[in-house]
């Protein structure tokens, strides 16, 4: 069911928001033992919640497509009075006395929150194999990893554990989890969704948005978290499809299955147009070196409590603090030449589709991948389509577009124009639909 | 740091510090756009 098919059975009292959370609640109890979606579960919060979402309905109050719809957070993201733990021994008894506005506008637009989900340490990685709060486990198969840093966001959707769930995006922490889950991810255009409130990672790569069922339900969330979008511009969208660097190094049911999708936007009467991108390789190591020094900059200061931290995401932090200011200074540089460079093959395409991710979910604690002979850091490689759209602050939509033959989902990348969010679920909910 | 962990991690930075040198050798400082500590579009108005 999705959030538009809910919000009609709420309104045509076929059920009510009560008795949606209880069901919400229900499936938390029956799944979440085994796959560790959840840090904090809120039931009776959530009921009190959903009672009074029924009061405001029979009294012809109704907030919108929102109202009554369980959703849960990212535990990225302060909810005052209920613990944040951002997946870290450091905040493990953290209670914001304030929500985040993002938070709050949500809570405003009438969705009802069933609890905080599990994530990567401190969002600084992709597997959410959290070594505090325990392994997040994919729902198509709990060997493997859901992806991260969202990865409780992207397994509670997944899974039927709510219609929607916030997510964060730092290097990919949306998209990878939606493409590792089979779910649809949204990361926004940058500073669209208010980041104040949600712990930060990376001040000038942080970007926050919803993972849902449908791209539909991706729409409407955005909108409770952003405020209107402004309408898709008309006319023949062209899609570009790149000819370098995103086909190069790519599992084959990966490739196979984005192909099949970038040949049905043509179906669709879309123009299918073939692109060279700049270098990608060179963007994500502007990335690198931005993501590195803010988050360490974010953390010098507990950086002495070595025991408070995972070994992953210690590593990392203190290599962070190696990279000096003239590699900070000049990374922002490249990043204004890149921004430019996309600028220019924005001018001849309005969306580009890439895969989301080269593979699909590894096996938790699988380290390399084999892929066309070569061996490979699953980790690196992981990131590598979605790390550098951060850079340039672009929206950027993953997308189901099909599974492997072992059953685990694939995901496509739609990426577009800064505060072009609209034109990119546009397309995304076109191909959503088409057979 | 312990000396021993700075040992471990200054070859892998110092990869990622050499690449970045290399891509950065040839911006043109004078004409290039004023540096901003966030160098993103901002929000059209309505």
């Amino acid at each position: 069911m999705t959030i538009e098919q809910a919000g009609a059975a709420l309104r045509s009292r076929q059920i009510s928001c009560t008795e949606l959370t209880a069901q919400a609640l229900h499936k938390i109890d029956e799944l979440n033992p085994s796959l560790n979606a959840f840090i904090t579960i809120t039931a009776d919060k959530a009921l009190e919640q959903a009672r009074q979402r029924d009061a405001e309905l029979a009294a012809g109050h109704d907030r919108g497509p929102l109202h009554g719809i369980p959703i849960a957070h990212k535990d990225l993201l302060f909810t005052k009075g209920i613990r944040t733990t951002c997946g870290s021994k450091l905040f493990q008894n953290f209670v914001p006395d304030h929500d985040a506005p993002v938070v709050a506008r949500l809570a405003a637009a009438g969705a009802v929150s069933l609890g905080k989900l599990g994530l990567h340490e401190l969002a600084y990685g992709v597997t959410s194999n959290n070594p505090h709060f325990g392994p997040v486990r994919n729902p198509h198969n709990p060997d493997c990893i859901p992806g991260g840093s969202s990865g409780g966001s992207g397994v509670a959707v997944a899974s039927g554990m709510v219609f929607m769930a916030t997510g964060t995006d730092t290097g990919g922490s949306i998209r990878i989890p939606a493409a590792y889950c089979g779910t649809v991810g949204f990361k926004p255009t940058y500073g669209l969704v208010d980041r104040r409130g949600v712990q930060p990672l990376s001040y000038t790569l942080d970007h926050i948005g919803p993972l849902t069922r449908t791209v539909r339900d991706a729409e409407l969330a955005l909108e409770a978290m952003a405020g209107p979008l402004a309408p898709p511009a008309a006319g023949r969208i062209r899609v570009g499809l790149p000819t370098n660097f995103y086909f190069d190094t790519v599992d084959p049911e990966v490739r196979s299955a984005v192909e099949a999708a970038a040949r049905k936007c043509e179906a669709l009467g879309f123009a299918l147009i073939p692109v060279k991108v700049p270098d990608i390789e060179a963007l994500n190591t502007a990335a690198f070196a931005i993501i590195m020094a803010e988050a360490s900059a974010v953390y010098e200061h507990r950086l002495a409590e070595r025991d408070q931290f995972g070994s992953d995401v210690l590593a990392l932090l203190e290599t962070g603090t190696l990279v000096p200011a003239t590699a900070y200074v000049n990374a922002q540089r490249l990043r204004t030449r890149f921004m430019a460079e996309f600028q220019r093959l924005f001018e001849t395409i309005d969306v580009l589709i890439t895969p989301s991710v080269p593979i699909v979910a590894p096996r938790i604690g699988q380290t390399t991948v084999e892929i066309d002979g070569q061996t490979i850091q699953t980790r690196m490689i992981t990131t590598v389509f979605v790390r550098g759209i951060n850079v340039l602050g672009l929206p950027a939509l993953s997308i189901p577009v099909g599974r492997s033959q072992s059953g685990l989902p694939i995901g496509a990348q739609l990426v577009g124009r800064p505060f072009e969010d609209s034109l990119v679920l546009k397309l995304g909910k076109a191909l959503e639909g088409a057979p | 740091m312990p000396p021993e962990q700075l040992a471990q991690l200054q070859p892998v930075i110092n990869g990622l510090l050499e690449r970045l040198r290399e891509l950065t050798r040839d911006l043109p400082a004078a004409t290039e756009p004023a540096f901003t500590f966030e160098p993103l579009p901002e929000r059209p108005q309505s």
